[in-house]
């Protein structure tokens, strides 16, 4: 009944990556919020598993509008892990670039969200901003301000979180092509 | 019912000594005396047919419901519902009262499943536990494959990923109500943090939905594309082959036995003079020719990848060298293509009386080809 091609490879490296980035991420929530560690570790299971799920849907929607030719060019990278005909590569680079990019930003909004919307769905209030004292003027300086930017922590802890998980997998991904590129089987 | 049986009587009456109904009953005869002396031989017949007796016992007791609310219960209703919707002729009833039988089948085997002691042959059988893996209980998934077969058992086989893709999602809805209701039987709120694990446990099988997703959206691909499949995967991140090492031959073999038919058609046996004349012509004839085998061949989404092109080789008279290349993903990145040459060669004609043999003008071509040779690497030169 099934098909001799599985994408086997695919589901492997999405539930490595999940771990990777679940294991990072409730790292980072627990040092910058600190909630308790198992808490954090189901916040960062909820918001990645949300949004590799938005991500999956997004593909799966657009997929269909694709133009032809990238429709050959996406089916070639599934494939075949390249782009095919490589004087195509230096037009497909760039959108392959903002597309990260996208990625990246996009992740960080969704987890963003998918935070909020889980504290409304445990009713639990969201961590209120820590009021900060504001020192006298005169002793207002550089240091401080950057602390006072980061205490206002929400965002920036989901950013830093997003980045850190991002920045593992890049290298994993490096690492797999240095591996195919210098030592091929 | 007697027509049936005298039919059957008939038929296994042996025609002749060396028919399978003689060979049948001799094996009969020898499964039972065979039989006899090994029970007399080794113990008596009468404790063997109590052992039988004995598990037939153990099955009842088992089957037999302890009380009226038991999963026992449900299973004997969808058994019998069952057998009654084989006694309806008209086909409505039929499927009504099978999927009453369903319905009663489904909740029958959810509620055996969460049983923790059952009595088997003496033993006590955990099935709750044995269910279990790693801390999930597996239950709710087959109650939830059951309930997607039968929502979905109109579904044509070519639409086969409803299923699939329904059934994580059904799963979890399953696994999910025992958290939403409250002794009563009553409705209630989940607290807090049973709501999380509700969320991380609809998340999880929605992305198992992802993933059977995209097991179908690269077999779309692999029928609008077949060429792919007969092309080294291993290098890919994405999927996998099994039952490895044979590949697929690539389309481009057929799209050239094809056009050595289309060839043969419009050359084989024409006057030598239209055959050179063809020949000369060879770029706008071959163009001809592969819209001929695209035409011919199934359509699909990759026969646009596909080009196929000829060139005679020099210094020859003539051998026809056809060339079809696959300009889409390959491997490689730089596709490969296959060739296959056909000789073409003047014979005189031998239906026309001698006297005219001399004359060019009545001699007639002769094509054969030969098989289509293993694909090379990149493109072919684009020289004549």
């Amino acid at each position: 009944m099934f098909s001799e091609v599985l994408p086997l490879r695919a589901i492997l490296f999405q539930v490595l990556f999940l771990l990777i980035a679940i294991a990072i991420e409730a790292f980072v929530f627990h040092r910058r919020l600190n909630p308790d560690y198992k808490t954090s570790m189901q916040y960062a299971a909820s918001i990645n598993l949300f949004s590799t799920f938005v991500g999956w849907l997004i593909f799966f929607n657009s997929q269909p509008f694709l133009p032809p030719e990238w429709r050959i060019q996406l089916i070639s990278f599934i494939f075949f892990e390249r782009f095919y005909s490589d004087p195509l590569f230096v037009s497909v680079s760039p959108v392959l670039i903002s597309f990260a990019l996208a990625m990246f930003f996009g992740t960080f909004l969704l987890k963003l969200k998918g935070l909020d919307f889980l504290d409304y769905l445990l009713e639990k209030a969201p961590p209120k901003k820590e009021e900060v004292v504001e020192p006298r003027p005169r002793y207002r300086s550089r240091e401080n301000q950057l602390l006072r930017f980061r205490s206002n922590s929400r965002v920036y802890t989901v950013l830093v979180a997003n980045a850190c998980s991002f920045s593992a997998i890049l290298l994993l991904l490096f690492f797999r092509l240095v591996e195919q590129t210098y030592f091929p089987k | 019912m007697l027509d049936f049986l005298r039919q059957l009587a008939t038929n296994l009456i042996p025609p002749s000594l060396a028919s399978w109904q003689a060979a049948l009953w001799i094996l009969i005869f020898i499964f039972i005396i065979g039989n006899l002396i090994f029970n007399l031989a080794v113990r008596n017949i009468i404790l063997s047919v109590l052992a039988i007796d004995e598990i037939f016992k153990q099955i009842r007791q088992t089957l037999t419901p302890p009380k009226p609310d038991s999963w026992q219960t449900l299973i004997w209703i969808s058994i019998f519902s069952w057998l009654m919707s084989l006694l309806p002729i008209s086909d409505i009833t039929q499927g009504f009262i099978a999927t009453c039988a369903w319905c009663f089948l489904i909740p029958g085997i959810h509620w055996f499943m969460y049983e923790e002691k059952l009595k088997v042959f003496n033993s006590e059988v955990n099935v709750k536990k044995g269910l279990t893996v790693s801390g999930i209980f597996l239950g709710p998934w087959i109650t939830g494959a059951m309930v997607c077969i039968l929502l979905f058992s109109d579904v044509p086989d070519n639409r086969n990923w409803v299923r699939f893709i329904c059934w994580p999602p059904i799963s979890a809805i399953i696994a999910a109500t025992p958290k939403f209701i409250a002794t009563g039987p009553k409705w209630k709120k989940p607290d807090p943090a049973a709501r999380q694990d509700l969320v991380i446990l609809f998340l999880s099988n929605f992305l198992l939905s992802c993933w059977f997703q995209l097991y179908f959206l690269t077999q779309s691909w692999l029928v609008d594309y077949p060429s792919l499949r007969a092309q080294d995967l291993s290098k890919s991140a994405f999927v996998v082959r099994f039952q490895g090492g044979e590949t697929m031959p690539s389309r481009g073999v057929a799209m050239l036995d094809q056009a050595e038919s289309v060839v043969k058609e419009q050359l084989d046996g024409q006057y030598w003079s239209q055959v050179e004349r063809w020949l000369f012509d060879l770029r706008p004839q071959m163009q001809q020719v592969e819209t001929i085998v695209k035409g011919r061949l199934t359509p699909v989404a990759e026969n646009a990848l596909w080009h196929l092109d000829g060139r005679v080789l020099p210094r020859t008279e003539y051998q026809l060298r056809m060339i079809a290349s696959w300009e889409g993903p390959s491997a490689n990145g730089t596709g490969y293509y296959l060739t296959k040459s056909c000789q073409i060669t003047r014979v005189t004609n031998s239906r026309l009386p001698i006297a005219q043999t001399a004359n060019a003008s009545t001699q007639i071509a002769r094509v054969s080809c030969d098989p289509v040779a293993a694909p090379t690497e990149g493109q072919p030169d684009t020289g004549t």
